[in-house]
């Protein structure tokens, strides 16, 4: 003790606790004074403050930069979680979306089609077609009704842009029809305009195209006409379209002109159609 | 009895399915014929009588859901699978190239006999539609004719082990 007294280890030992309990006290006492002032730092404080700052400016940064990394990590996480639902979210409105669509176009067919029932004079039944184009060759379809309904062959069956066919082979449940642009479809036509008459035919094949033919020599028929059905024939009411024409030419010898149209109706796209349930001799 | 069941079923399913084919599948007008399909694989693994059997079972079914030219169904369908049946008298090998020739000959050949009983108006863009539907066909029948060889190798291999 005597040793360190010589040192002068104790003195400043002393001394610092001194300093300590002062600069405590002098703290304490511009804190106690009157809340209402403003706190004159004590000086030593300042110093030590002064000394302390680039050091906790740096501390401050490094664990900002510490921080962020951490944050941005619980971010990054955060956001593909939230990317992941989003995405989900995504598909589950495109569905929506599909399925929305796909009502509406339901939807606007059922109108016109409910529109072309309540104008029709003749007795309508809807049908829905539930197989088509099985060959190459022929262009027929399934429909869901048949002779329990009232279907015969030989009625014609209709959509609200006109002609899609006819009925030629019937069970209990279901029938055949033949689209007007099969090979072995005919069925009176007349040009819209000019009333020309003429029959029109089926080309079958790729093109779906339909042959207007025994159109007379002197026929007003140019492309672009509507060509509807005559009623001629007793197979389809008078007045259905069954396209426009794209085409006119003359028969080799001179003596008819024939045209070729292009079908009102796409056989391959109809899902709901009429049958005209008139009786057919 | 039991070797019959399959290509029965495979038959009724080709037929509902033929009628419902999307879109897409259609190229240039010209579509895959599963019932046809289903005849050549089949008869290619038995004998010409079954497979005659076969393809006359085909050929109703077809001209059923068409509607129209029933009896050139049955005609064309029988000779095809017949036919086919021969063909794994004379050539049968396990070599790919057999089941796609044979599909894509017989489909040519068994339309053009089908279209000389029903002509089109149009014979330059049907020649088209035949080629690409023989194609079709052809590509069609080796998935098909694997699926069933690999049916036939396992049932084999059974009756081998019922045997041990």
């Amino acid at each position: 003790m005597l040793h360190m007294l010589r040192n002068g280890k104790i003195a400043v030992l002393i001394a610092l606790i001194a300093f300590g309990t002062l600069t405590g006290v002098a703290h304490n006492s511009t804190l106690d004074e009157d809340k209402v002032f403003s706190v004159k730092p004590f000086i030593p404080e300042d110093c030590v403050r002064v000394v302390m700052k680039p050091f906790q400016n740096t501390l401050s940064c490094v664990s900002g930069v510490f921080d962020g990394i951490s944050k941005s990590l619980r971010s990054r996480k955060l956001l593909q979680k939230e990317n992941r639902q989003l995405r989900e979210e995504v598909k589950r409105l495109n569905m929506e979306v599909a399925q929305l669509r796909e009502d509406a176009a339901e939807a606007k067919r059922l109108r016109s089609a409910l529109a072309l029932k309540q104008q029709s004079p003749d007795k309508l039944l809807a049908v829905r077609i539930i197989s088509r184009n099985p060959s190459e060759w022929f262009v027929t379809a399934t429909i869901d009704r048949g002779s329990k309904s009232g279907i015969q062959p030989g009625q014609p069956v209709i959509t609200h842009r006109g002609m899609l066919g006819q009925v030629f082979e019937v069970s209990p449940t279901s029938a055949l029809i033949r689209g007007i642009n099969d090979n072995h479809s005919g069925v009176g036509a007349m040009v819209q305009r000019s009333r020309a008459m003429g029959m029109c035919q089926g080309m079958g094949g790729e093109s779906g195209l339909l042959h207007l033919t025994y159109l007379a020599k002197d026929a007003d028929v140019k492309p672009g006409d509507i060509v509807v059905t005559s009623g001629q024939g007793g197979i389809a009411p008078k007045g259905l379209p069954l396209g426009r024409v794209v085409k006119v030419q003359v028969e080799s010898g001179g003596f008819m002109k024939s045209a070729k149209v292009k079908p009102s109706v796409r056989f391959e796209s109809v899902e709901e159609a009429f049958v005209v349930l008139r009786k057919v001799e | 009895m039991r070797r019959y069941a399959l290509p029965l079923i495979m038959l009724i399913l080709a037929g509902a399915l033929q009628g419902y084919l999307p879109s897409w599948m259609v190229i240039r007008g010209a579509r895959p014929d599963f019932l046809m399909v289903v005849v050549i694989a089949t008869s290619l693994t038995l004998d010409p009588l079954s497979g005659g059997i076969l393809g006359f079972l085909g050929g109703i079914i077809h001209g059923s859901i068409v509607g129209e030219g029933v009896g050139s169904f049955i005609v064309s369908r029988t000779i095809i699978g017949f036919v086919a049946g021969s063909v794994t008298i004379r050539f049968f090998s396990d070599n790919p190239v057999v089941p796609v020739l044979a599909a894509g000959v017989l489909t040519f050949s068994g339309e053009a006999l089908f279209l000389l009983a029903n002509p089109v108006a149009d014979l330059g863009s049907s020649l088209n539609v035949l080629l690409i539907k023989s194609l079709y066909n052809s590509l069609l029948t080796l998935i098909i004719f694997w699926f069933l060889r690999w049916m036939e190798v396992r049932r084999k291999i059974k009756m081998a082990e019922a045997r041990l």
